[in-house]
Order: C-alpha cells, then sequence, then structure tokens
C-alpha cells in the first residue's frame, strides 16, 4: 500500500538507523535531524537528507518540538517518527503535529496523555476489569488511616508517585513505622521533579518478573498482540536483557494475559504500536504496570520470532492501513534474546564513557543481528542516552540462543570507550541465567557471581602481549609463523604467483 | 627495548627475546612464554601464546591501549619504558582533589572556598549520559580551590575542588 513519500526521524542512534531501514525497504525517503554533537553521527550517514536542530544539549535540540516542526516544514516530510525517549511519549509534540497536519507514527494525543498519567491509566483499567497491584490513593489523609490502609493490602508497600518515572518519588516500605516518612519524602520529591505531589500507595511485589505483551492496533479498532516478551533483569529499572518467550509464561497464561493486554489497549482508545507492562508474581498471578506509548528498544525479540516488521506496520497504520494479520493467525518461531551494550563501565560501578570509538566490528552469521549507532572512528557524545547497540539472536530454543548470544558476545570488540559487553556474557553464562530462574531482584540476588567475575582478570597478561605487539613493524623480529609455529617463508613473502614472468 | 603497561594497579615490563629456532619469547615480568604470530593488522592479533590459541584486537590512542580478549576490554595505560613505578602509579596516588571520572556538566557544588569538610561529604554533582554522578570528598580536609562553576562542561580527571589537609 501506498504510505508516504518521505519521513522525518525525531531521534538519533541505533534507533533512528533501524527507522531508516525499514522506509528505505518501503521505498519512503528519510530526513534525519541533529544536534551539533552529532554532525558526523552514523543516522546522519544514513538518511536521505540531514537536518541541523541546535546545540547538544537535549532541550534544546531533540526535545526541541518547535524546532522538530520547523524541519518537518523545511524538508516537506509527511510524517514524523518518533523512535523511543526523547518526544515519542509527548502528547504535547503529537497534539502539535496533528494541528500542523504532520502525521505523526505512534499513538494518539489523548491516549498517550491517558496512559501518561499512572493515577488517571490506573483508574481506566481498575474499571475495565484489568487485574492492578492491589492499592489506594491518598488525599489529606492521616497517617493512621494510611498505615491502617496499607496494613490491609499487607507489608511491603510501595509509596509513588502519580506522575512518576524512572523510580523518582518512589519509596518501598517495608515496615509500618516508617511509612510516613516515605509517604512525606516521596511527595517532597515528586513535587520537585514533575510539579505534582499527588502519591498513591501500592503492593510491592516480591521478586517479581517483568512481562511484557507487544501490541498492534490499526485506527479501524483492530488490535492484536505479538506475544511476550520476558525484560526480568535490569538495573535501576533500565532493562538489560530482554527476550521471548518467557520461561515463565506456558501456553494458557500467554492467552489469558494476551487477552487482557489487549483489553488495556482498547479501554485507552489505543492504536499503532505499543506495549502493555505487567508484573508476574511466583505463584502466577499478574498485575497491570503501565502502557509504553511507543516502539520499545526490546521490539526486535518480537521480530525475529514473528516474522513481524514492527515499524513497518508503524508506518502502514499511521497511513490509514487496516491490519492483515489476525490475532491467531501471529506466528511464533523459536527463542530470541537481545542485550543492550551501554557505555558503560561494568566494572566501576556503570560510570558512563564517552569518547571515541577506536575500533569496532560486528559479529556475523546466521541468526544473529545488530542493531548499532556507532562505527570505528566515530565519537560517542555526553549528552544522551549510553545505549551504544543492540545484538539480538534467535535459534531453535532457548538454550542454543544463549549459546549463540555467547558466540557473538565473544567476537564483539567495541573498542576506546567501556561498554557492558563483558557483564553481558556473565549473565548469559549464569547458571540460574540458563535455568531461566529470573527476577527483577536478579543482579542483587547474583551480586557475589558478579563480583566475582570482575575479579576475574585471568585474561590480563595475554592482554599485555597482544598490547606490546599491537603497532606492526615496531618490533624487530615480527615473525609470521604458520598454526603449527613453525617459520614458513610463504607466509611473509607476500603476493606471488608460479611461473609468472617478471614485468619491468 | 622493555615495554612497560599497567592495568588498574598492576604494572607489567615487558620484553622480547628471539628465540634461536623460530620466532621468540616474550617476558612479561621477568617469567617468559613463546610466543607465535600467525597474523597481524592494525587492529587483529591472531597469535599462540605458551600453547594457547589467542584471538585479540587492539587499539591505541596515545598512551591508552585497548585490547579484546575473549568479550571482555582490557584497558592499559603504557608509560615511558625503564619508567620507576615502584612509588605507585601516576594519577592514582589520591591527590587531594575531587575530579570528575568522566566528561559531563557540573549541576551542583555543594561547598564553597574555605569549608571545613569530612571525607565522603558530596562535593559537586556531575551530570553525563542523564546520570547524576555524586563527587564525594576522598579526605577530611578544608576546600582550598574551586576551579568551576555550576553549569561548566568538566573533563575526566580535572581537578574541580581542591583539598588542603594540612
Amino acid at each position: 500500500m501506498k504510505t508516504f513519500n518521505k519521513i522525518l526521524i525525531a531521534n538519533r542512534g541505533e534507533i533512528a538507523v533501524r527507522i531508516m531501514a525499514a522506509c528505505e525497504e518501503l521505498g519512503i525517503k528519510t530526513v534525519a535531524v541533529f544536534s551539533e554533537a552529532d554532525e558526523k553521527a552514523l543516522h546522519v550517514k544514513k538518511a536521505d537528507e540531514a537536518v541541523r536542530i541546535g546545540p547538544p544539549q537535549a532541550s534544546e535540540s531533540y526535545l526541541n518540538i518547535d524546532r522538530m516542526i520547523d524541519a518537518v516544514r523545511e524538508t516537506g516530510a509527511e510524517a514524523v517518527h518518533p523512535g523511543y525517549g526523547f518526544l515519542s511519549e509527548n502528547h504535547v509534540f503529537a497534539k502539535r503535529c496533528k494541528e500542523e497536519g504532520i502525521v505523526f507514527i505512534g499513538p494518539g494525543w489523548k491516549s498517550m496523555k491517558l496512559l501518561g498519567n499512572k493515577l488517571e491509566s490506573r483508574a481506566v483499567m481498575i474499571k475495565a476489569g484489568v487485574p492492578v497491584t492491589p492499592g489506594f490513593t491518598i488525599d489529606n489523609m492521616p497517617v493512621k488511616k494510611i498505615a491502617e490502609k496499607a496494613g490491609k493490602i499487607g507489608f511491603p508497600v510501595l509509596v509513588k508517585a502519580a506522575a512518576g518515572g524512572g523510580g523518582k518519588g518512589m519509596r518501598a516500605v517495608h515496615d509500618p513505622k516508617d511509612l510516613a516518612e516515605a509517604v512525606e519524602g516521596a511527595a517532597r520529591e515528586a513535587k520537585s521533579a514533575f510539579g505534582d505531589e499527588t502519591v498513591y500507595v501500592e503492593k510491592l511485589l516480591v521478586k517479581p518478573r517483568h512481562i511484557e505483551f507487544q501490541i498492534l492496533g490499526d485506527k479501524h479498532g483492530n488490535i492484536i498482540h505479538l506475544n511476550e516478551r520476558e525484560c526480568s533483569i535490569q538495573r535501576r529499572h533500565q532493562k538489560i536483557l530482554e527476550e521471548t518467550p518467557s520461561p515463565a509464561v506456558s501456553k494458557e497464561l500467554r492467552k489469558k494475559m494476551g487477552e487482557t493486554a489487549i483489553n488495556v489497549a482498547k479501554s485507552a482508545d489505543y492504536y499503532n504500536a505499543g506495549t502493555v507492562e505487567f508484573l508476574l508474581d511466583s505463584d502466577g498471578k499478574y498485575y497491570f504496570l503501565e502502557v509504553n506509548a511507543r516502539l520499545q528498544v526490546e521490539h526486535p525479540v518480537t521480530e525475529m520470532t514473528t516474522g513481524i516488521d514492527l515499524v513497518h506496520e508503524q508506518i502502514k497504520i499511521a497511513a490509514g492501513g487496516k491490519l492483515k494479520i489476525k490475532q491467531k493467525d501471529v506466528p511464533q518461531t523459536g527463542h530470541s534474546i537481545e542485550v543492550r551494550l551501554y557505555a558503560e563501565d561494568p566494572e566501576n560501578n556503570y560510570l558512563p564513557s564517552s569518547g571515541k570509538i577506536l575500533f569496532t566490528k560486528e559479529p556475523k552469521g546466521p541468526g544473529i543481528r545488530v542493531d548499532s549507532g556507532i562505527y570505528s572512528g566515530c565519537t560517542v557524545p555526553v549528552f544522551y542516552d549510553p545505549i551504544l547497540s543492540k545484538l539480538i539472536v534467535w535459534a531453535r530454543d532457548r538454550n542454543s540462543a544463549a549459546a549463540r548470544m555467547k558466540q557473538a558476545l565473544n567476537n564483539y570488540p567495541i573498542l576506546g570507550v567501556n561498554s557492558t559487553g563483558s557483564f553481558l556474557l556473565a549473565i548469559i553464562d549464569n547458571p540460574d541465567f540458563l535455568k531461566g530462574k529470573l527476577s527483577t531482584d536478579f543482579l542483587e540476588d547474583q551480586k557475589e557471581y558478579f563480583d566475582k567475575w570482575k575479579d576475574n582478570i585471568a585474561d590480563a597478561e595475554k592482554a599485555v602481549a597482544a598490547a606490546a605487539i599491537h603497532e606492526p613493524g615496531s618490533k624487530p623480529s615480527a615473525v609470521v609463523n604458520d598454526h603449527r609455529g613453525q617459520r614458513n617463508i610463504w607466509l611473509d613473502i607476500g603476493k606471488w604467483e608460479i611461473g609468472s614472468s617478471i614485468k619491468r | 627495548m622493555e615495554d612497560v603497561f599497567s592495568f588498574r594497579d598492576k604494572v607489567f615490563n615487558v620484553d622480547f627475546e628471539d628465540r634461536n629456532d623460530t620466532g621468540r619469547n616474550i617476558l612479561i615480568n621477568d617469567s617468559e612464554s613463546e610466543i607465535s604470530i600467525h597474523s597481524q593488522d592494525e587492529n587483529e592479533i591472531l597469535m599462540t601464546l605458551n600453547g594457547e590459541r589467542i584471538k585479540a584486537y587492539s587499539a591505541a590512542e596515545k598512551d591508552d591501549y585497548f585490547v579484546f580478549i575473549n568479550g571482555r576490554q582490557y584497558m592499559l595505560k603504557k608509560h615511558a619504558a625503564g619508567a620507576d613505578l615502584s612509588g605507585g602509579l601516576p594519577g592514582s596516588a589520591g591527590g587531594d582533589f575531587v575530579s570528575s571520572p568522566m566528561p559531563g556538566t557540573i549541576i551542583k557544588i555543594n561547598c564553597s572556598e574555605g569549608d571545613e569538610i569530612k571525607e565522603n561529604d558530596t562535593l559537586v554533582i556531575v551530570e553525563a549520559m542523564k546520570m547524576e554522578n555524586m563527587l564525594r570528598s576522598p579526605v577530611d580536609g578544608k576546600v582550598e580551590k574551586i576551579s568551576f562553576s555550576e553549569g561548566d562542561l568538566v573533563d575526566a580527571g580535572a581537578p574541580i575542588v581542591e583539598i588542603g589537609t594540612e
């Protein structure tokens, strides 16, 4: 079907590159936007045209709505793809696009606004019969009453900001005597971070799993789900490794949770691609968490196991197309795992790292996909999210996928800045991970394992040897040996041919 | 000629020695191993070290050497040949100042020149890549000099707050 002639991608890094690839496949021209820090970034090189939108600070470039609209006007793009992060869940931007006659590739701004408010969306979901974690709102409730109600749902509880996100304005309370202070603290933090001091209390689940469902809905009321993803391995609410199918989700549970996810989407009049997040308890009970009203970082694992290109679908839906796939025809083949390579130092408290990538080489082979925003010689700026690239593998089953991931990570050098690759390898090698024993507390529970990994620097001497011979020709006797360690003159003589005549 | 590398707080003295038959030996801190290089280009080395076949990727910028072996990157520092590192590595011997471990923007300075401070007091908050990092005092002392203001961009390692300890 005919969609658009030209799309502006209001994002940077790997996701911008990935969206541009989908546009190219659909015969759509692409426009990149870039800040002054990104002049030589990969997404700028990949696009058909590129517009400079401002200084390095995101607030003055990738988050600047006026400038973004100007860039659309200047280039004559008909639609905007926001990617994830930045303006992707900004309902003001989505509304502004609509007013300006620009197609926003995402859900309608009203759905977005509703889903952005935790308390409001929670109320809508309760009304629609969606299971949410037991909890209650606090409106000038005396502390005694709060404690009484919290006691009823059972400690531990979580005090959360209605407008919250990213762990801000959130307090876990294990002991009733700490409740008053937590409510006060969360409200204060919420007020300073979001300008809204409304907080509520909900039950804190112990060692839950994070299970989310990919949904796709068109503007004609058709909604399907594309199975689950498990993203339990997190650090500070930041996902690190995602996979599908989840080792904890049976066929029956998938059907039930999938139906709930569709119910959630319908209750919010949702269209385009989205993700419904749940927490799954150890006893198989699940609770609605939130909706991510955009394309997710971890969308590739769903693409690998269903064969459905989510960005293609997003574009077609935005152009008014009807979903062609019926729920019963959604495929699910094999197992896929994704890891996120961040520019952080896993051996030093995950300190962000920036600078020049001196060398990188992507792993290749059957079932290996790399969604990358970097290249040898590029610079990683300090101003943005430190994601460098994502490594995704597919195989017949979970064990084979883990083995393939291990092999791929072993062959994915990123030199010059710190990256989390070796830490991801340690996760893949972890016995509990291999058994599928996961929870959102995985990293804390495995602290001893990871400390041991950090201190194991058995290869340091080998690295020193490699560094010492790094510069070719720097050593007087750089001898080339064949595989038996014997000197073989045919290997270092250079190009030669039997019987060739010497031309002068 | 000897090369000197360090990794974390370990120092490695490296030397090569021609073997009379084939190839060379490598001496790392006086322990000797056989080394054979099978292929080498700018960033990839295939070698056998003490009978173990190793594929390594390497890159260098000035004195910083980066080597990737078995999925892990080793960041090494090269030092002047013959450098005496017995007294500790340069830069790592706790100079009494606070600096940012990575380039970023100073979003808050919690002290003024002349303040008495305690070890572990948060003196500066630096933001890099959307994350706030607390820079704490390594010692008890007195703030002698503050070289930056809130909102400034700082490089990794640049002293932001200098501390006198008497």
